[in-house]
């Protein structure tokens, strides 16, 4: 048995000329909780359809539970839950979509449901059409984590939801979770909400894994550093962005800090601070949109 | 005692949980045989990765602050009597280390810094 | 389960037929026959009948073909019922077969409410023939059998109605398959008239199988080659659901 719950190798995704996914190769270890990050268009979604098997590759492999997505897709769905469009039958009720999806899962647990459906406040009575988003939202989540699976993998579970929404989520995402062995996928804009959740990242951009990383260590290692003097010693492959001010340059850097600008005090320079960065201004430099000192909140 | 944590300080969240609980029992307010919640309750209130709990409460487990006991319950150890007071200095050295020399980036002169020192030292009050 | 999710969407339909229907019968008690029929203009008024009620039978074939995957395609449902554990032939053959069991009760309550109508009269005519119509041709079949035949045959094209329709929904995502389905059962017989009228010699088959021939206006005889006309439509209607399942499988969602 792998321990990797989703593994891909150079996965491509053509639409025509448009290349959604070009050779996505990410490896999402069985067991945490993995944060899937990328602008609009990025490929995040592209990604999760062909792990879900309602799309066909175009190039690449990929196995999800080490199982094959088209050749295996009935165990893979068995043992998956999914949450992509976040909509549901609309003339069923709550009740109506339990009694429906219980037949098709053999690990499936109405006290879940139950459960579920009480601690998120969703109105089971009423046909799905008439629900506010949160709650068809909250709905989606309810039947994905009542099915007892082994994999949740979920396309921007918060997206357009309220702050007391998308805090109940989470902590039903987090409190479900901690049922071992476990694996939770998410993509998502809220960079936030993952920081807290997440133990790994992947950040994707124009189809392509950029970073794949512990947030740990990402955490640990990315700081966006000062430093005065002239003619530095940089190694460039450290630094992700240098910008240069009046006698001051800022570089950011994802490496082992202290022996950096032990590095950079030793050839002269002065070292003005060392600051840690938020996943946001993190997502913002590795994708290169990052500008110094304009830490943005990047929202669905 | 209630714990709150960061995601976006640039600390490690599992050092955070770590540095408050010694925080508190340095201060008092845990004392021995005091619970911590489980690790999956505390991690759903926090809305963090029960794994990041996991792992401070293993952290502090090993350095023999905390010990768990089959079927459930951390509980907060007395001062350990085995420690060595040259394993302590060991494992200060790296946060002593870090202090110097910060000061002495900042040209903080050596009276200065010891003062500094004390003067948070005895903001604690009583260790336990 | 899945069953139940076609039966919901369906009964509507399903249930409004059964009430025309049954309507239809009880309105046969209430009307006065005002003079004694011709046992050899029944065989006509048999005919009409049949076919008239081919009229409203395929327009319930329509709709319920337009049921189904095919319209959880069209509403952005295809990302929840697709990542149910289950082949994707399995909800096509399930939607398929839903429907034609509720379709199939309600051609033959038609074609009894047909009968039950002309054998009345038959009954008024005192019935020479014991259950017989009598054809110009010179064959006196029985009513039973006629209407048998019918139901068969209104069946047939009433199957394939219903399956391109739910085929062509599930391979252009509902609404504009719909549209097409209702273009091409139109179209088609239009088609097929041009053509006879600008190359007579050749034969297209129509979209329902004509079960008798005509000469001067009344029918003359069984057309030829029943069976094997049947058979081959029954073939057509199965090819449909197949066709569907091809598209679901080898098509993104």
């Amino acid at each position: 048995m792998s321990d990797l719950a989703i593994e891909t190798q150079s996965l491509e995704k053509h639409y025509g000329s448009i290349h959604a996914l070009d050779g996505l190769t990410m490896r999402v270890p069985r067991g945490s909780i993995y944060g899937f990050l990328g602008r609009n268009g990025a490929g995040k979604t592209s990604t999760i359809r062909l792990l879900a098997g309602l799309a066909h590759a175009t190039g690449g492999r990929m196995q999800v539970l080490g199982l094959d997505p088209l050749a295996d897709r009935i165990p893979i769905l068995e043992r998956t839950g999914f949450v992509i469009d976040k909509v549901l039958l609309p003339s069923m009720t709550g009740n109506d979509l339990v009694r429906f999806n219980r037949g098709f899962f053999p690990r499936w647990s109405d006290a879940l449901a139950a459960k579920y459906a009480e601690v998120l406040e969703v109105p089971m009575k009423q046909r799905f059409r008439k629900l506010s988003t949160g709650n068809q939202t909250k709905l989606c989540l309810l039947l994905a984590l009542a099915q007892g699976a082994a994999l949740l993998i979920l396309d921007e579970p918060t997206a357009g939801l309220d702050p007391v929404v998308t805090d109940q989520l989470l902590r039903v995402l987090v409190d479900d979770f901690a049922n071992e062995g476990r694996t939770l996928f998410l993509s998502s804009h809220h960079l936030s909400e993952v920081e807290r959740v997440a133990d790994w990242v992947g950040i994707i951009d124009h189809g392509k894994l950029l970073l794949e990383e512990r947030l740990d260590d990402v955490r640990a290692n990315f700081r966006r550093v000062r430093v005065v003097g002239e003619n530095l010693p940089i190694p460039r492959n450290e630094v992700f962005k240098m910008k240069m001010g009046e006698g001051t340059t800022e570089l950011i850097v994802s490496t082992n800090i202290e022996a950096f600008t032990a590095r950079l005090r030793s050839q002269g320079a002065v070292v003005l601070d060392v600051a840690p960065m938020n996943l946001s201004e993190i997502f913002l430099e590795v994708i290169g949109k990052g500008e110094a000192n304009v830490p943005v909140e990047v929202l669905a | 005692m209630i714990i709150r944590v960061q995601a976006s300080l640039g600390v490690p969240i599992y050092q955070q949980i770590e540095s408050q609980v010694k925080h508190a029992i340095a201060a008092g307010a845990l004392r021995q045989d005091d619970t911590l919640p489980p690790v999956r309750k505390l991690a759903a209130e926090l809305r963090i990765n029960p794994n990041t709990v996991a792992r401070a409460y293993q952290n502090l487990e090993r350095d023999g602050i905390l010990r768990t006991v089959p079927g459930g319950g951390c509980y907060v150890n007395g001062q350990s009597p085995g420690l060595l007071k040259s394993e302590k200095l060991r494992r200060l050295k790296p946060l002593a280390t870090q202090l110097a020399v910060e000061a002495k980036q900042l040209r903080l002169a050596r009276e200065d810094l010891m003062q500094l020192l004390e003067i948070s030292y005895d903001e604690l009050g009583e260790a336990q | 389960m899945y069953l139940w999710k076609y039966w919901r969407e369906s009964r509507i339909a399903f249930s409004v037929a059964l009430l025309v229907i049954i309507g239809a019968f009880l309105n046969t008690f209430r009307e006065h026959i005002q003079s004694i029929p011709d046992v050899r203009q029944l065989s006509t008024f048999l005919a009409l009948l049949l076919y008239f009620q081919m009229v409203p039978l395929s327009f319930l074939g329509w709709l319920m073909g337009s049921i189904g995957a095919g319209r959880d395609l069209g509403e952005k449902n295809g990302s929840f019922l697709f990542t149910r554990p289950r082949p994707r032939g399995y909800f096509v053959w399930c939607d398929w077969a839903c429907g034609l069991v509720q379709l199939l009760p309600l051609v033959m309550l038609s074609n009894f409410v047909v009968w039950f109508q002309v054998h009345r009269l038959l009954l008024m005519t005192g019935d020479p023939l014991h259950g017989r119509i009598p054809l110009i041709e010179g064959t006196t079949p029985s009513l039973a059998v006629i209407v048998g035949l019918s139901c068969i045959i209104v069946f047939l094209l009433v199957a394939l109605v219903f399956s391109l329709t739910y085929f062509s929904t599930v391979a252009f995502k509902h609404a504009r398959g719909i549209i097409f389905a209702a273009g091409v059962l139109i179209a088609y017989p239009i088609l097929a008239m041009r053509i006879k009228h600008y190359w007579p010699a050749i034969h297209m088959p129509g979209l329902f199988l004509q079960q008798f021939t005509f000469a001067r206006g009344q029918v003359y005889s069984f057309t030829d080659h029943l069976g094997l006309s049947m058979a081959i439509r029954a073939g057509v209607v199965l090819l449909l659901p197949f066709a569907a399942q091809l598209v679901l499988e080898k098509t993104d969602i």
